[in-house]
């Protein structure tokens, strides 16, 4: 579903990505780990077609990124993207227009569970409701493709476990679903593979389950070991 | 609910957790199954994860399922014994091998055990 192959991205002389190569198959969960800077902001921008200066060669859905991609991607960035001035109201007119896959009664749903006034402006919101608001909007759409980036970064570990309970609820379980992380500890147990992303390298990509029983350790544990500095 | 260990296949721990309710009672033969996608929302884990896991516990014969009934316990007095034993015999290996790590011998664990049983008062011989 998702190809890439020689994938190389350089911002002037720093080399954020460095041939990479990965293979994502449908209806699974993955992990994309690494420090802050190793490039998983950069290629998950690349996969959005936010980023356009880069080598190698991507195929999603057998297409270019592009309308194609754009279309079947529900992309969670890590910033903030609604205008402050914006009620939720007019954010959810936005996505029924923007996106054909987007679930209105899903949405009003999710707002209800997560506690979420639509009426409210984006700016009057604290930085945990807006991105429980994004995060709603996002697992609204019936998409192919979902990417997270960062999704529990900015809440507190009670309102984590909420957001996992509403991305295990309401992703397509014959999509793909990536999602960036720093935090394993607290999200290693929805993934099916991760990806651990190391100076702009891809230093692993395997099954979850297959590493803790080979090194009878926590991903959590192994991405320290790998990354310790 | 303990949560799960990272350090060990989450899939095992569920397997883990089905084997010991139904050695418990807790399942008995014809009990019904949750979905996978109620387990995993239960559980906090991967639907995948979940459906490996009944998937190798139908493989092992201790669940089933069919188009009708759904998936439900398959396991008869025989297999639940049969369990029980297996588990015990795990668990009281896995105590003698931290017991022996340590240095205690033979008649102290027994004595430990016994004292054990007198004091949460379900001892008898």
């Amino acid at each position: 579903m998702i190809s890439i192959q020689g994938l190389n991205k350089n911002y002037g002389k720093t080399q954020a990505l460095h041939d990479v190569n990965l293979d994502l198959q449908p209806g699974k969960i993955i992990g994309l780990c690494g420090p802050n800077g190793s490039g998983k902001t950069t290629l998950i921008k690349i996969l959005n077609g936010l980023l356009n200066d880069y080598q190698g060669n991507i195929r999603i859905d057998g297409q270019e990124v592009g309308a194609h991609s754009k279309a079947l991607i529900s992309y969670l960035p890590d910033q903030t993207y609604l205008a402050g001035w914006m009620t939720g109201e007019k954010a959810i007119y936005l996505f029924k227009d923007m996106y054909s896959d987007f679930d209105e009664s899903r949405m009003r749903e999710l707002l209800l569970k997560l506690k979420l006034d639509s009426k409210q402006a984006i700016k009057t919101m604290s930085k945990g409701m807006k991105e429980k608001f994004q995060l709603a909007l996002v697992m609204s759409r019936k998409a192919s493709i979902y990417i997270l980036d960062e999704p529990i970064g900015g809440v507190d570990p009670a309102a984590r476990e909420l957001i996992l309970t509403t991305i295990l609820e309401n992703y397509n379980p014959n999509s793909i679903l990536l999602i960036s992380t720093h935090l394993i500890s607290d999200i290693e147990s929805i993934f099916d593979s991760v990806i651990f992303l190391k100076e702009g390298e891809v230093m692993l990509h395997e099954d979850v389950d297959t590493l803790r029983d080979m090194h009878g350790k926590s991903v959590d544990e192994l991405f320290r070991e790998v990354f310790k500095c | 609910m303990q949560p799960f260990i990272h350090e060990k296949p989450i899939y095992i721990q569920i397997m883990d957790r089905i084997k010991r309710e139904i050695v418990s009672k807790t399942l008995v033969e014809g009990s019904p199954i949750a979905s996978v996608r109620e387990l995993a929302l239960q559980y906090q884990v991967n639907p995948n994860t979940v459906q490996r896991a009944l998937s190798e516990c139908e493989r092992e014969g201790y669940l089933k399922s069919d188009r009708t009934n759904g998936r439900f316990v398959s396991a008869d007095e025989t297999m639940v014994e049969e369990l029980k034993n297996k588990l015990l015999t795990q668990w009281v290996s896995e105590l003698v091998t931290q017991c022996q790590s340590i240095g205690l011998d033979y008649h102290s664990v027994c004595e430990l055990v016994k004292a054990t049983y007198e004091k949460e008062g379900n001892f008898n011989d």
